[in-house]
């Protein structure tokens, strides 16, 4: 485990705040504070640092051995008169400073400018409230600790190096309408849970991938990855936001459910529009519109067509089987034997993957999944995109060895698909207009030698098509049982 | 000549049969339902209320997103592992009681069916119906032991071994004996290990069996000096003479003997001969109604009888003089028909008496039987238990002698007659470890109780006969927290190797041949086979004289009380280990017809007498029971059915019916099954009994026919004269329908079908039946696809029975088709009576308008209705069900399909390899379990099919098919093997 401690500097912050504050309102209590914290802090602190850097002054950390007491008594009482009579290390001090002039402090005895410089003699780092970041920490994060994350991550605040990154620009956290390559926050934040936030930081520092150095060009540091981290375990808990389309149809039905309404008013009440014609036919388009809705959603009842979700893993058919070409039965190879064309198991992915551990679009992330899955022993859960009802059976080995369709018949053009979507509605009627229209293999399958008296070739010889329907293709039984 | 049959004693008198009517039943909840209707009037309000509903319920039906489904693969897909299709792994059944050799159809991990083993010898790829329903209780969620426990409470398997390893070791310290009381065990290598066991820690085996065989064993003992049973070739036997043994159901290897009893019946292609089998029994048994001729006779009576015969047979053949007393005519003219049909016949008993078996080995001996129609060479070794043995180790319990007690699948504070000093005496032990795999009565008693697995998530072997040896293996992972009992032997004895490992080894090393036979083939096959060398065991007298003198004197001395009991093994729960079995507590006796109880059978005739009726509820001893007439029964007796009574054995079974193992009467050298009882009083109060079968009558239609042997070697057709008329009269005005591929169609010998129901629940584990309960039942609501429909014919004192299996008949011109307004049944291109459960509505007019009422209808949805608490309504339960059928929804009417999931599969893999289908290859469940080979299946188009020759028989006949329904189902005429057909 690796520890940091920060030095939490709220204190200090603070404190500043305070003496500024004290400055403009010229609070009373001032005057009486007479130790040398309260005077540098009442003085020096807008301008000087002890041992936190330069401010507009330099850091006054171990001035003591730097410069003479009577030196720095004499340059605090009044710098410019020193600069004027040509002390060389006031001068040097100027010049180093791009000559900021420091105030006069003739108004404090030398008692006073001898505490302050005991003050910053004595000056240790202060021993202030100081916690530990846990970046392997994976849950019990502060509300303050994830809201902190979520500006770093929308980008609201500038990272430490100064550049300012939106992470949602490439890791979104609404689903997208196209495929969005790079993981999504929800994504990261799963593996996030998986891992730890020190692998964050390591993936972060270290690319693995070519195309994640390119993108991530800037540094955060171990705290600001601590507070990523406490959003995404946050974020862990949420799944994508909802794109959230515009109800055209409900839209639809609501106008003209309130047209409909408007004119049955003027027709039997209010009578302005004279032309009752114009009633008439707002209606009979307002309940066609409505019948038509009606049947539309009906029809769609159950069904889902253009079903197009979001996969764990972002497996693109269009690489696999339309660039690389792999046949669609190298992985859905039962499609052949059994009724299930079975999604492959992680170790025929594996095949491939032991030695391509790169992906072209999404660099190792996605294929890290399946080791991943593997190493965890945590199968992989698809969203099935084809669903056919309980009470219907369905063999692919039927319609792909024995009838020797393409996939593509039913299921489109997967290979230029990066995300798979339902592109037939799998409704009995188109099924069985298929059945209707599609020919049998009658010669070249011996089973079919028992239709003895449906002669596919009639007296003159020319050959008559004969249905899958013709042969009982369209039975109840064939499909519900 | 006009026949007549009944169905109950209610239906022949005319009577109507108030047991069953529906007064007594609980409303249902539609009852209530009409009555707040009705009520309760409905108001303009009430009305608005309701289409408010209706609206808002539509309208949050259609606007519920359809829910995302996921598909979860593999991690590492073994490879043998296809998602969709099935595994068969070939394992073994035994319980102590049957020994079937069986396959297990594992789909996804999981068992969903079990079938016969085709390369067992026993098997031949047939089961029992207990071993058909075995699979339902590897899913009992409330039945099974699911972790070990010590005096009640979770322990790790570490710390009870380490306890009971520590007690064993003590016990033996002190001298005392560590028992292992087992079932009946018949697996070289767990008796094997067993030996290993108790030479480490002194003690015993034991092996006790509530019902057991042990007159024939000790007889066979001194016959022949082998331990074992001769093997029963039934299909050898010209003439079978049966002494109350019910060997077609519960006797010794039933599925053996269906199928060779069935080859016997075989009038098929052209046989002309037919055995003859005279039976004597008390109740009515699926043997019984079998029988060509068969008799009533109480229990104390068999002795004379067999007495008798043997006495002619002696004389027959010249042994002894014309025996002095009076023989009745029967036993002279058996005696004569046997000695006629020497070496052609068996004489069999269920006796358990050692005496009355030596007297049946004899006759057999005399009549030439041994090495022809009784084979001492392949020896049955099912039943190994002596009675004795059980008896003295309580005695040796209440003495102190032993110290600790192995109970292994067995359970004999129910079963065991005398259970109060088994209790008693195991108070004295220090150590009682129960490895039994399911809840009951015994595990209580128990300190230590270490479940075992189901038998499919088990390793075992079996020797079930003289050199056939069977394998038992794992079909699914241990579902809980169990081991076996045998590995808990081998912890105990402190081995590394697993139980597994053992069997192994054991093969290898002595049932293998090294250089011939490999493990792998073995365990493939399931079985395996060594031959035996036929010696000519002798047969030596023995005791013979001993036996006739104590039978003798016995049979002169019998005290006659009034009534006597009569115990038997039902049909259903065996010996009892299935009574937590949703399946078999439903399955109606094939006699009775009654699931979810048992009862007191007494003949129509006691019943009069002593005012008894169905129903009514009688004390005998110290237990109630309610009370069944059943025509066929000896007068004055009782016949009561063991294995329910159970209290503690998980949630449908616990509770059902009333223990009769209390009434088993212990001998000197065994137990046997009947004991005379004082006249039992009648209670008050009357008990439904759930009778599947309410309406009997035939109403005159000729559904049944049946002819005699003589007749039908004069005119096959006889009997079936009305089949040539019918066929001649059909003719329609509809075109007549042609079916272009395949046109399925069943067969069913009637002669051969032993009224078992195996098939009934093949048909359930096959095709996702519901089991619905005793109320539902009662309201003739029970789901079972294929029905048995038994019919009693003749005098109802002792009437000839028939069965006739009844499923759709998938009629060609089918009456439901027509009257359904949304066509959801209608008729498939392959002839097959399709029903579509997605397009019914539940109108039930095809209920109404089909004449053979063989159409379900869903009141409920079982699947998830918690008062249903049978099976389908648990995660667990459910997992028994068979993907590629519906399970179907509340409101939609089902029935049989054909199995068209294994018409369609079969048709694929054809496809697939690219040839036709071959005869024979499509096996609906029914037809694939039916132990006597009584139901073909097959394609009506293939003249050369089985099915095709089948309805080419002149005794095949269609049921009502002078509806002009044309059935698909052809059923063959009964022949009986008599001189009189009975009227």
């Amino acid at each position: 485990m690796t520890l940091m401690k920060i030095n939490c500097r709220k204190k200090i912050v603070f404190s500043y705040m305070f003496t500024l504050i004290s400055f403009l309102t010229l609070n009373p209590i001032v005057g009486f504070s007479q130790n040398g914290a309260d005077l540098f802090e009442k003085h020096c602190r807008v301008c000087h640092h002890i041992g936190e850097g330069k401010l507009v002054g330099p850091d006054l950390l171990g001035i003591e051995e730097r410069r003479e007491r009577k030196w720095i008594a004499s340059f605090i009482e009044n710098s410019q008169k020193m600069i004027q009579d040509g002390d060389p290390i006031a001068v040097q001090v100027y010049e180093e400073n791009n000559k900021a002039v420091m105030p006069s402090f003739t108004q404090l005895s030398s008692n006073e400018i001898s505490s302050i410089i005991d003050y910053i003699k004595n000056w240790k780092p202060a021993e202030e409230e100081v916690f530990t970041v846990d970046i392997n920490k994976k849950t019990g994060f502060k509300h303050d600790e994830i809201l902190r994350g979520e500006r770093l991550f929308y980008g609201l605040i500038r990272l430490e190096d100064n550049s300012i990154v939106n992470c949602t620009d490439c890791h979104n956290t609404e689903t997208s309408d196209s495929l969005n390559w790079n993981p999504s926050a929800i994504d990261l934040a799963k593996s996030f849970i998986d891992i730890n936030g020190m692998k964050i930081y390591e993936s972060m520092t270290q690319p693995s991938s070519d195309l994640m150095e390119k993108s991530h060009n800037f540094k955060m540091n171990e705290q600001e990855i601590y507070y990523i981290s406490a959003y995404l375990s946050e974020l862990s808990n949420n799944q994508l936001e909802d794109h959230k389309i515009f109800p055209i149809k409900l839209m639809l039905f609501i106008l003209f459910a309130v047209l409909m309404t408007l004119a049955l008013i003027d027709l039997l009440f209010t009578r302005i529009i004279k032309y009752k014609i114009i009633h008439g036919l707002v209606l009979i388009i307002g309940i066609s519109v409505h019948a038509w809705l009606a049947y539309q959603e009906a029809t769609n009842l159950s069904r889902t067509q253009g079903y197009a979700p979001d996969q764990p893993i972002k497996f693109s058919h269009a690489i696999h089987a339309g660039e690389n070409k792999i046949d669609c039965r190298y992985c859905h190879h039962t499609a052949d034997y059994s009724k299930s064309s079975y999604i492959p198991s992680s170790n025929v992915c594996m095949n491939c993957h032991n030695v391509v551990k790169t992906g072209k679009n999404s660099g190792n992330f996605e294929i890290n999944k399946i080791t991943r899955a593997i190493d965890n022993g945590t199968p992989i859960q698809w969203v099935r995109v084809h669903n056919l009802p309980d009470y219907t059976y369905f063999s692919h080995a039927q319609h792909v060895n024995v009838g020797k369709l393409d996939c593509q018949v039913c299921h489109g053009n997967v290979e230029s698909m990066h995300i798979v979507e339902q592109v037939n509605d799998l409704s009995m009627g188109w099924c069985i207009n298929c059945h209707r229209d599609t020919e049998v293999q009658f010669e070249a399958n011996k089973y079919y030698s028992i239709f003895k008296d449906m002669e596919s070739i009639d007296k003159s010889g020319r050959h008559i098509p004969i249905h899958v329907d013709d042969v009982g293709g369209i039975d109840c039984m064939k499909c519900h049982y | 000549m006009e026949k007549k049959y009944y169905s109950s004693i209610e239906s022949l008198t005319g009577k109507t049969d108030t047991s069953t009517s529906t007064d007594n039943i609980e409303k249902s909840f539609l009852d209530l339902l009409r009555e707040e209707v009705a009520t309760k009037s409905t108001s303009r309000r009430n009305f608005l209320k309701l289409c408010g509903f209706t609206l808002a319920g539509a309208a949050l039906a259609s606007s519920c997103e359809n829910p995302v489904k996921y598909a979860i693969p593999y991690l590492n897909k073994p490879e043998e592992v296809t998602p969709g299709a099935s595994l068969h792994y070939a394992t073994s059944y035994y319980d102590g009681f049957e020994y079937n050799s069986i396959i297990v159809k594992v789909r996804d991990g999981r068992p969903i069916k079990i079938e016969g083993n085709p390369h067992s010898p026993i098997s031949r790829g047939r089961t029992t119906q207990r071993v058909q329903a075995s699979l339902l209780s590897l899913y009992d969620g409330t039945g099974r032991l699911k972790e070990p426990l010590k005096d009640g409470k979770p322990i790790t398997w570490n710390d009870a071994d380490s306890d009971i390893i520590q007690r064993l070791n003590d016990i033996s310290n002190t001298g005392q004996q560590t028992i292992i009381l087992s079932s009946g065990i018949i697996s070289p290598s767990s008796k094997a290990l067993i030996n290993q066991f108790l030479s480490k820690f002194p003690g015993r085996h034991i092996t006790y069996e509530p019902l057991s065989v042990t007159g024939h064993l000790l007889a066979n003992k001194v016959n022949f000096g082998i331990t074992g049973i001769p093997d029963y070739l039934f299909d050898k036997a010209d003439l079978v003479v049966s002494f109350s043994a019910d060997f077609l159901g519960t006797w010794l290897q039933p599925l053996e003997f269906a199928f060779r009893y069935g080859q016997s019946r075989d009038l098929q292609n052209g046989k002309q001969k037919l055995n003859k089998h005279y039976h004597f029994e008390t109740g009515y048994t699926i043997t019984g109604s079998k029988a060509d001729e068969r008799f009533t006779m109480k229990p104390s009576e068999e002795l004379g009888l067999i007495l008798q015969l043997y006495d002619e047979i002696a004389h027959l053949a010249g042994q002894k003089k014309q025996p002095t007393k009076s023989t009745l005519p029967i036993i002279k003219k058996i005696a004569t028909e046997l000695w006629k049909a020497k070496g052609k016949s068996i004489v069999l008993s269920d006796n358990n008496d050692p005496s009355v078996q030596l007297i049946i080995n004899s006759i057999n001996n005399t009549l030439g039987n041994y090495g022809q129609t009784l084979d001492l060479d392949r020896l049955i070794l099912t039943r190994v238990s002596y009675d004795n043995d059980m008896e003295m180790m309580v005695k040796e319990m209440n003495d102190g002698k032993i110290g600790g007690l192995i109970l292994w699948n067995c359970n004999p504070v129910y079963d065991y007659q005398d259970s109060e000093g088994f209790i008693k005496g195991l108070s004295n032990l220090k150590l009682t470890a129960s490895l039994n795999s399911t809840e009951n009565d015994t595990n209580q008693h128990f300190r230590y109780i270490l479940p075992s697995p189901h038998y499919l998530e088990s390793w075992d072997d079996a020797e079930p006969k003289t050199g056939i040896f069977s394998l038992t293996q794992p079909a699914i992972r241990n579902i809980f927290n169990t081991r076996q009992a045998q590995d808990s032997l081998l912890a105990w004895m402190g081995q590394q190797t697993d139980y597994f490992q053992f069997i192994k080894d054991h093969w290898q090393n002595n049932i293998l041949n090294s250089s011939t036979d490999t493990w792998t083939d073995a365990l493939q096959k399931g079985v395996f086979e060594k031959p035996v060398s036929t010696s000519g065991n002798g047969y030596s007298e023995g005791i013979l004289y001993d036996a006739l003198t104590s039978i003798r004197n016995s049979v002169d001395s019998k005290k006659i009380k009034q009534l006597e009991v009569k115990l038997y093994a039902s049909i259903a729960l065996g010996k009892g280990n299935h009574c937590n079995n949703p399946w078999l507590l439903e399955l109606p006796d094939p006699l009775s017809k009654i699931s979810w109880d048992n009862y007191a059978s007494v003949s129509p005739k006691t019943a009069s007498i002593n005012g008894y009726k169905t129903g009514s509820i009688i004390k005998i001893l110290d237990f109630s029971i309610p009370v069944y007439v059943q025509p066929g029964q000896a007068d004055d007796t009782i016949s009561i059915a063991l294995g329910y009574g159970q209290k503690n054995i998980g949630k449908p079974g616990s509770n059902i019916g009333v223990n009769a193992y209390r009434l088993v009467n212990s001998q000197i050298d065994h137990r046997s099954l009947f004991r005379q009882i004082d006249k039992p009083i009648i209670l008050e109060g009357e008990y439904t009994l759930a009778i599947s079968q309410k309406h009997g009558s035939l109403e005159d239609r000729p559904i049944i026919r049946e002819t005699i042997l003589k007749k039908y070697l004069e005119n096959p057709e006889s009997g079936n004269e009305l089949h040539r008329e019918f066929e001649e009269k059909h003719v329609t005005l509809y075109k007549e329908v042609t079916f272009p591929g395949h046109h399925w169609g069943m067969g069913i010998d009637l002669n051969k079908c032993i009224g078992c129901s195996t098939c009934v629940i093949a048909c359930q584990a096959e095709n996702n039946i519901p089991v619905v309960g005793k109320e539902e039942v009662l309201r003739s609501r029970i789901m079972h696809w294929m029905r048995i429909d038994r019919y009693f014919k003749g005098s109802p004192d002792n009437p000839e029975v028939v069965y006739q299996p009844l499923l759709c008949q998938h009629c060609d011109n089918a009456p439901c088709e027509n009257v359904c307004p949304v066509s959801a049944t209608n008729h498939s291109n392959e002839g097959l009576n399709q029903m579509a459960y997605n397009r019914c509505v539940g109108t039930k007019y095809c209920i109404n308008n089909c004449p053979y009422k063989v159409r379900r209808f869903n009141w409920f949805r079982y699947a998830t209705n918690e008062k249903f608490d049978y099976n389908m309504n648990s995660d667990l339960g459910r997992m028994v069900l068979n993907p590629d059928v519906t399970v179907r929804e509340r409101g939609v009417v089902e029935k049989c399909t054909f199995c068209v999931q294994r018409i369609q599969a079969k048709k694929l893999e054809a496809k697939m390899e690219n040839r036709p289908l071959e005869d024979g290859e499509i096996l609906p469940a029914c037809v694939q379990s039916c132990p006597a080979d009584a139901l073909i299946f097959g394609d009506l188009n293939d003249p050369e099919s089985k099915v095709s020759k089948f309805y080419k028989e002149p005794r095949n006949y269609h049921l009502l098919e002078e509806l002009h329904t044309l059935p698909s189902i052809g059923y063959l005429t009964i022949v009986r093997n008599k001189e009189e057909d009975q009227v």
